[in-house]
This record gives C-alpha cells, structure tokens and sequence, in this order.
C-alpha cells in the first residue's frame, strides 16, 4: 500500500492507550508493596517447601484480589534455596540488596533460617519466617519471627499425649541438623521424670537405612519411639520399623503431618503419630472454633490453585503474609523498615491457619500450644489420635 | 532382644547395603578397565533404574517384570548415548592419557544432566515401587528382616557372576579385557577400541539400573538419590581395589558391613565418618585395596 504517512504517530497513539489501558485496569492500582520470599522447594525438604511456596503465593494473591492493603498490591518476589543453607542465606542477600524487599518471608528449614538470621539482623529487615526450631524465636532477636509451631510447642504436646498413654520409655531419634537436634532439647527439657529416653541415635538426613537404630530401640523394649525429621527417611523408618516386627507408636515432627509421608510409609503408617495444626482435621473442629472457617476456606482456595491436596504446612506460608498484611496496614505507605516490625509485635488476635496469633516484643511466635492437636492416620486419611 | 540378634541385625543390614555399593563399585571397574574413565555419574545409573521402572509401573501401569527389563533396556540405551555423546567425540585422535581428566568432568557434567532430567521428569519427592515378594518380615534367629533383602543379595552374586561369566567365556568379553591389559596391543589385534568403550557403558548402565531397581522397594528413590550411591560405591571400588571386579564384590560388602556394624556398635552418628575412615587407612596402608587394582580378573 501507500506509505500512509499519519502511519508511525497513528500507532503510536494506539500503543499508548492500550498501554494505559491496560495499567489503570488492574486493581489493585497503587504502587506495590515489595516482599520477598523463600523456601526449600527442592532438596531433601521439598516435601515442605514446595507447599510453603504455595501456601505464601495464594496468601498474597488472596490479598490482592481483595483490593490489596489499601489499595496497595503485594508483589512477591521468590526463590528457591534448594534446602542449603548458604545458598539460602545468597538469596536473601539478593532480596534485600537487590531486589530491595521491605520484608522477607519464608525459610522452610530450620537450619536455612538460622544461617539468615545473622544477615538479616544486620539488614535490618523483617523476617517472618516458617522453621520450627525453638532457637530461631528463643533467645528473641529483634527481626526474626517465626509462624510455625515451635518444636518445644510441638514437643510438649507429644509428652502431654504420652502421659495419657501411659508411655514411660522412649527412644528418640533426632535427625543430625540443627532441626533434630533443638527438638531433642526441647523435649528433654520439658519431660516429666516419668519418661525415660533409653537410646538417642542420630542419622542423617540422606540416609536410606535405619535397622540399626530401630534394632538399639528394639533391644531396650521402648514403649514409644520419636523420629524427627522431614524427608524421606521419616517414611522410611516407618517400613524398616513394620520390617523389624515393631509395633509401638512413633512420634514425628509436625513437619510429617502431610500426605506423602503415611503414603509412602506403606504399612507402617499406621504407627505414626504427629502433632499438627487444625487442618488436617478441620472438618471435625466445632463450629464456634474461629479457626474452622479460616481452615475451610484456605482449603478450598489452595485445591483451586494448585490442584493438590491442602498441606497445613503450606498455610504457614499464608500466615506469614497474612502477618506481614496486618503490619504493613498498621504502619502506612510509604514501606518503613523498622516501622513494619514494630507492627508486627503488636499483632493480636490474628485468626490464621496454624493458630490465633498474639506477637509480642517477649514472643516472636506468638502461637499457643492449645493450637495443635496429634493426629494417626486411619484408612486412607489423617484423624484425631485419642 | 539379645546381642546376637542385635549382631545379626547388624550384618544382614550391611549385607544389603552393601550388595548395592558392590553394584555401583562394579559399574565404576567396567568402564574403568574399558576406558580408563571414572564414570561419576554411575551412581545416576542406578537412580535411572529406579525412576524409570517407577514410571512404568506406577504412571503407565505396566506389570512389574516388563517395567522391569523395559527399564533396563531403557538405561542402558541411555548409557550408551551418554557415551557416544559426551566421552566418544573427546576421545578421537587424542592420546588417551592427556584426556582422561577431561573425561572424567565430562561425566559428572552427565551425571548433573541425568539429576536434572530426573528432577524436571519426576520431580523432588521420593517414590516407591512395591517389594517383590510381600510385606512380611522374614524372622531367622529372633532377628528381622525384609524378604527383598534376599533379592537385593542374590540378584547381586547373579550379576557378579553374569559379569564373570561375560568377561572370560564370551568374546566381547575378553576383548574388554584385552582393551584393559594393553590398549594399543588390543588395537594391533584388531579389537576395536570404539566399541568397548560404548559396550562397558552399556554394561555398566544395565547393571546400575538392576541395583537400583532392586533396592528402590526398600529405601525409595529420589532424583539425586544417585549422588550419594555413587560416592559410596566408587569408596567401595576404591577400598577392594579399584577396576578389580572381584574387589568390587568385596569393597562393597566391606563398606556396607562396617557402616552397619559402626552405627549399631558404635554410634550411629559417626556412620559416614568410620566408613570414610577405613578408605583413608587403606588408601594408606594398600592404595591398590583390598584384592589390588592390577588386572579387571585374576583369570
């Protein structure tokens, strides 16, 4: 055709309206508030960090497709630190210097957060993060927060279950990182001396046979064994146990109280017992518990979105942007560092998934212990452990 | 439960682990003795063999014995590939000596490739396949154990002597051998150099894909499930004498038994650390290991 000459400036004008068209089209239209995020979504603790991805990914987008804080959408930015942790600790740095973050959600493995936590109290920058080793809320360090149920929570609810079962000798086998080991601690600080540990074997958290430690626990006719670990051996010890002819409970962490464990523990599922949020068992939660109709919800949307089964575990990804929501509505744009973490010590009264959160300056966690319950899994699904 | 039970416990644990360890040692002499190459991603062989008889199993519901010498094809084509693809085109016109080294990074550039492949196919969780004979312990002398530990054994001593047999009645066989002993010698006899190397990552690739197929049953299989199994096998080959098949079998079980017997014995924690500390005194005290690395079989 002719060289319509009104051609470039004609386009030109086109472009622009549908480029502002498309902008003040979506809401929420304000200028986002920035969080980073993080998990082991592969490495031996996938099983948990992928759903905790999840879990973070719907909390923000539940925000914003409710109009965003004020207005304000979230624009979460996250990375995956392949369970290690140094590489956990790059890509924060990366968040926080140059993806310029006003706040850092996740860390899905224990050892990961402790391996951040220095840094990020020298970036001065909120970290609510997910692990549930005790260590990483107690001593109280000024940026760090958890949302999980700690280990000495997670614990306590264990003895509080074996008192009532009459359990009296124990074997306790900790996985060798940071995780297994602050839960030895914490339960050997608060058991009552009516149970004994008898043997204490650790293994490592690749390992793919545990005859020999189910065999020490089988000679010194425990009447109760605790596993704590996340990955695959947590399911493995449950095959090798069945294969010992062992028929004793085996208490887990609450990092297992997910599908794929009893799944792949064959036979032995049967045994386990793990403490665990309400939301395995929502359904059978009374109905003025507040928590009931957040549970139904979430898991609702989470079957929605990622087309799996609703993991509890992935909710603490949700309550850590839920948290950082409430805070950041509390101080105000523009995004204040300092501002925002004052705020989130004054979180009251937060109905989430893993519990209702009180954050104080003296708790960094904010969850009572009330807030789990133990569960067995029976015919197919999880259940209420009497 | 007394402490011969325990003892006995004990060492069926480490029999079986080790059986594993001797396959994966075997896969590192095969295409050591053929090619003078560690192979490191050997121990992604043995992954492969797991994950891909999961796969037909489980995702395309095929019965258990064609998944089975389906994936072992299936392996050792994938063995073989790796071979003409990345060591192949390195070796042509080089003196071998001067490539070795280079060969070696080329395999574990491979054996990341494979992880990946694996994790982007599979995905990260570990899976399963069911046991081959039932979910029943089998009780000897008050001491437990899985009925697919007898798979894990006896298909180990079949493909050992398999390989034997392979190596000193057939003629591929001997050629490897000669490939070994005196490679230019083996080349003047018209032995075709080529060939060998791509028939010891096949054969490698088949007997790596066995062990993990038989062991996935027990200990499930995770896309790097492979990195650790290498390790420990090529610490095996090394302990009873590296390229030696024979060391092989005996390596392997030596560092399954001492890893058993240490974490049941000693402490569970130092596991990795004891097994870890008889390679360094026999890397020491008999650099050769155990049977000596001179020759692939003391025929």
């Amino acid at each position: 055709m002719k060289r319509f000459k009104y051609f470039i400036p004609l386009y030109t004008v086109l472009a622009v309206l549908i480029f502002f068209g498309i902008t003040f089209s979506q809401t929420p239209s304000k200028e986002p508030y920035v969080i980073g995020a993080h998990a082991s979504a592969t490495g031996p603790g996938a099983f948990i960090g992928g759903p905790m991805r999840n879990g973070m990914i719907l909390g923000a987008e539940m925000i914003n497709g409710a109009g965003g804080i004020d207005g304000h959408p979230i624009k979460l930015i996250f990375y995956d630190d392949g369970g290690d942790p140094s590489k956990a600790v790059l890509v924060v740095k990366k968040l926080v210097e140059e993806d310029k973050v006003i706040a850092v959600a996740g860390g899905s493995r224990s050892g990961n957060i402790l391996a951040v936590a220095p840094y990020i109290q020298k970036a001065e920058t909120p970290y609510v993060s997910l692990g549930a080793a005790t260590v990483i809320t107690q001593p109280v360090k000024k940026w760090v927060f958890a949302d999980a149920h700690t280990n000495m929570l997670a614990t306590r609810k264990i003895i509080e279950h074996m008192v009532k079962n009459n359990i009296k000798k124990v074997g306790f086998l900790p996985d060798n990182t940071a995780y297994g080991d602050d839960a030895y601690k914490s339960f050997m600080k608060q058991k009552p001396d009516s149970i004994q540990v008898l043997v204490h074997e650790t293994f490592g958290d690749k390992d793919t046979d545990f005859t020999p430690h189910l065999t020490k626990a089988k000679a010194a006719n425990v009447d109760a064994v605790v596993v704590w670990t996340v990955g695959p051996p947590a399911s493995i010890i449950m095959k090798n146990a069945v294969m010992l002819g062992m028929d004793i409970p085996f208490y887990h962490t609450h990092g297992t109280a997910q599908l794929q464990y009893p799944l792949l523990a064959g036979d032995g599922a049967r045994l386990m017992r793990m403490p665990s949020g309400k939301l395995p068992v929502a359904d059978e939660l009374a109905d003025k518990d507040p928590q009931k109709k957040v549970l139904l919800d979430f898991r609702r949307e989470y079957v929605n979105r990622f087309k799996e089964e609703a993991s509890w575990l992935g909710a603490h990804g949700t309550d850590a942007i839920w948290i950082y929501a409430g805070a950041i509505k509390r101080a105000g744009w523009p995004p204040n560092k300092a501002k925002i973490r004052n705020e989130i010590e004054k979180t009251r009264n937060l109905v989430g998934h893993n519990g209702v959160y009180n954050i104080t300056p003296t708790d960094h966690n904010g969850l009572a212990y009330e807030s789990m319950v133990i569960l067995k899994w029976e015919k197919g699904h999880f259940a209420l452990a009497e | 439960m007394s402490f011969e039970t325990q003892l006995l416990q004990y060492f069926i644990a480490g029999l079986t682990v080790g059986s594993i360890y001797a396959i994966v040692a075997l896969g590192f002499a095969m295409v050591y003795n053929a090619t003078k190459v560690i192979n490191f991603a050997q121990g992604e062989f043995v992954m492969l063999g797991g994950m891909v008889t999961i796969f037909l199993y489980g995702n395309l519901h095929l019965p258990l014995i064609p998944s089975v010498i389906l994936s072992i094809l299936v392996v050792t084509l994938i063995g073989i590939l790796i071979e003409r693809f990345t060591i192949a085109p390195a070796n042509v016109g080089q003196e071998r000596e001067k490539v070795v080294v280079l060969l070696i990074m080329i395999t574990i550039g491979a054996s990341e490739f494979l992880k990946g492949a694996a994790m982007l196919l599979w995905g990260k969780d570990p899976l399963g396949l069911p046991t081959f004979s039932g979910e029943e312990p089998i009780v000897l002398w008050n001491a437990y154990f899985n009925p697919q530990i007898i798979w894990v054994v006896g298909i180990t001593l079949l493909v050992v002597i398999f390989v034997r047999f392979f190596l000193t009645h057939t003629l591929l066989g001997k050629a490897m051998r000669g490939c070994s002993d005196n490679q230019t010698m083996a080349r003047l006899m018209g032995i075709d150099i080529k060939l060998m190397s791509m028939a010891s990552f096949a054969l490698s690739a088949a007997s790596g894909s066995i062990g993990g197929i038989i062991i996935t049953p027990m200990t499930l299989m995770t896309f790097d499930g492979g990195l650790m199994l290498g390790l420990k096998g090529f610490c095996a080959g090394v302990i009873g004498g590296f390229g030696n098949v024979y060391g092989a079998i005996v390596g392997g079980f030596v560092l399954g038994l001492l890893e058993s017997l240490g974490a049941g014995l000693i402490s569970s924690s130092y596991k990795d650390a004891i097994a870890f500390l008889c390679l360094l005194l026999i890397l020491r005290f008999k650099p050769t290991g155990i049977l000596g690395a001179k020759t692939i079989l003391r025929a």
